[in-house]
């Protein structure tokens, strides 16, 4: 700082009244006396002030936001069910699976009015697979390919399996056209089950044995169902091992008859009873034949059907290539407001389900900050 | 001046209050050590000024400028001392002060200098005494620490035309007290 010249006689007078240099062992002094002053909570906390100022709004934020979050995860239950959906009850359908280990699909008789569901354990058991998975809008016209031409065949032992993937806006709906397809077309429902993942996401999965003969007929049905999005078919021949059987229990079914035919003419009690044991063997035999031929025959007759239905919300849908601007920024607004909604609606069943622990927690809170606001008036008065 | 080492240094931050006082503390001193005319109870009193302002920041509500607001704690502080050492003031003599360095240079002296220096000095310090405590601030601010207006202007937080304005008034006022002392 210069100094300015003095303009008149008092400028001058004054510049000499105050010229007086401060001494540096006051500037020091008084700044030291300040420091030492100065709370210890301030000097352990002046650089964090900032953030002990906003810990108590950070954490309750964080209590809120993942208590929501937490109360929307655990609020819908997954459950498995049985063939015949309720949607006005919501999703607590009894399981209802029955196990079958033999007999034809008549025999199980599928009663969709009960809801007694069949099972053949012995649909996994392929010998020789023929495969193909490609994409449902590709392949369609091929989706058909070779079992067609094998199945013309009456000598032809065939056994279809397809696995459908279906995305659907309406998910209750579908649900009850799949599983009345399949009883229109003769079939089944071997096993149902249904879940939901989150709010809106359910899925369900489906295992029908369907007619073989009406197989295309059912799936032309299912392409009215939603969206296919995946496809797979798979045919396997099972001629050769069926033929083989057939040998084989003939083999044995001659062998039957010349045992009989030696039990008659049979001396003494010890072939008798040779004779008898062999019969044993060869009836058990024959047992065991026949129920691979059932088997292989109910395989054929009975074309087996994965479906998986998913439930397409409208955020799905926004992304969705074959829908126009208009209709994906309405869907996406639609699922942002129903996303929103469903997000203060946790927080409301949140905040009532922990009112008891955090309402005390609110008043401790306020005494503390009137006594420490009490005690520090205190302390500066 | 900023809001948040104001609201700092309410909270009892040391460095804001520090950094808001600096430019004062020679104002302060200055004051006591005329009050006083005693160079160690100046120092004294000016700390006991910055310390007694630092606890009492909070009640600091900016109604008047800071540069005030220290000048009439310091002149408080003074009166206080003054108070319970009446015999002190009563033995401060001229010659105390002469001992603080207080006279101004006797170079080449003109009459106007003369005039200063001899019974005027006393005369116009007794008339400084009759101002404002606002008035008294800003002239030693100007004459005592040399602030230019606009350094003045940012330390108590008005603006130059006031500075300018107030100080002109300052001197006029100072003027006329000198001319009221020597009648």
């Amino acid at each position: 700082m210069k100094k300015k010249p003095a303009s008149d006689a008092l400028d001058r007078a004054l510049t000499a009244l105050y010229q007086t240099d401060v001494p540096e062992a006051y500037k020091a002094s008084w700044r030291d006396a300040v420091k030492r002053e100065e709370s210890p909570d301030m000097k352990s906390t002046r650089n964090f002030a900032w953030l002990r100022r906003a810990a108590l709004p950070i954490a309750a934020a964080v209590v809120l936001i993942v208590g929501t979050a937490i109360t929307g995860i655990i609020a819908p239950e997954t459950t498995e069910s049985a063939p015949t959906p309720e949607p006005s009850a919501g999703y607590e359908i009894q399981t209802a699976s029955v196990y079958k280990s033999s007999g034809t699909a008549e025999d199980a008789g599928y009663d969709s009015a009960a809801g007694n569901i069949t099972y053949d354990e012995s649909f996994s058991a392929l010998a020789s697979t023929t495969s193909k998975s490609r994409d449902y809008d590709d392949a369609e016209n091929e989706a058909a390919y070779d079992a067609d031409e094998i199945a013309d065949t009456d000598t032809s032992k065939i056994v279809r399996t397809v696995s459908l993937t279906i995305s659907s806006t309406i998910f209750d709906q579908d649900y009850e056209t799949i599983l009345s397809l399949a009883e229109d077309a003769g079939g089944y429902a071997s096993y149902v089950s249904m879940y939901e993942q989150q709010v809106d996401k359910r899925y369900a999965s489906f295992e029908l044995r369907i007619p073989s003969d009406n197989l295309d007929g059912f799936l032309g049905g299912l392409d009215g169902v939603g969206r296919i999005t995946d496809r797979y078919e798979s045919a396997t021949d099972k001629t050769t091992q069926y033929t083989d059987t057939q040998l084989r229990l003939q083999t044995q079914l001659d062998k039957m008859t010349r045992l009989q035919e030696l039990l008659i003419q049979a001396e003494s009690v010890e072939d008798l009873l040779d004779i008898e044991s062999e019969i044993a063997d060869t009836q058990y035999e024959i047992d065991s034949l026949q129920t691979s031929l059932n088997s292989i025959d109910r395989q054929v007759d009975y074309a087996t059907v994965n479906v998986y239905l998913q439930e397409q919300t409208p955020s799905d849908t926004a992304t969705a290539q074959d829908l126009t601007i208009g209709e994906r920024l309405v869907n996406g607004l639609k699922a942002s407001l129903e996303w929103l909604g469903g997000f203060f609606e946790n927080m409301l069943v949140f905040l009532t389900a922990a009112a008891p622990v955090l309402v005390p927690l609110i008043i401790a809170y306020i005494v503390y900050r009137i006594v420490r606001k009490r005690r520090k008036a205190k302390k500066q008065s | 001046m900023t809001e948040r080492m104001l609201r700092q240094a309410k909270r009892g931050n040391a460095d804001a209050f520090i950094a808001l006082c600096a430019p004062f503390e020679g104002m302060v001193y200055r004051h006591c050590l005329q009050m006083l005319r005693h160079q160690a109870d100046a120092q004294d009193a000016a700390q006991e000024t910055m310390l007694r302002a630092f606890r009492s920041f909070q009640s600091f509500e900016q109604r008047s400028e800071l540069g005030t607001w220290l000048f009439r704690i310091a002149h408080n502080i003074c009166l206080d001392i003054l108070k319970r050492a009446h015999r002190r003031r009563e033995n401060a003599s001229l010659d105390a002060l002469h001992e603080t360095g207080f006279d101004p240079p006797a170079c080449n002296p003109t009459p106007e200098d003369e005039y200063i220096a001899a019974s005027e000095r006393d005369v116009v310090r007794e008339a400084l005494r009759t101002l404002p405590e606002r008035q008294q601030a800003l002239l030693s601010l100007r004459y005592g620490d040399h602030m230019s207006y606009a350094q003045i202007a940012r330390a108590m937080k008005l603006s130059l035309g006031t500075v300018k304005s107030a100080l002109s008034r300052a001197r006029e006022d100072l003027r006329a007290a000198v001319q009221n002392t020597k009648r």
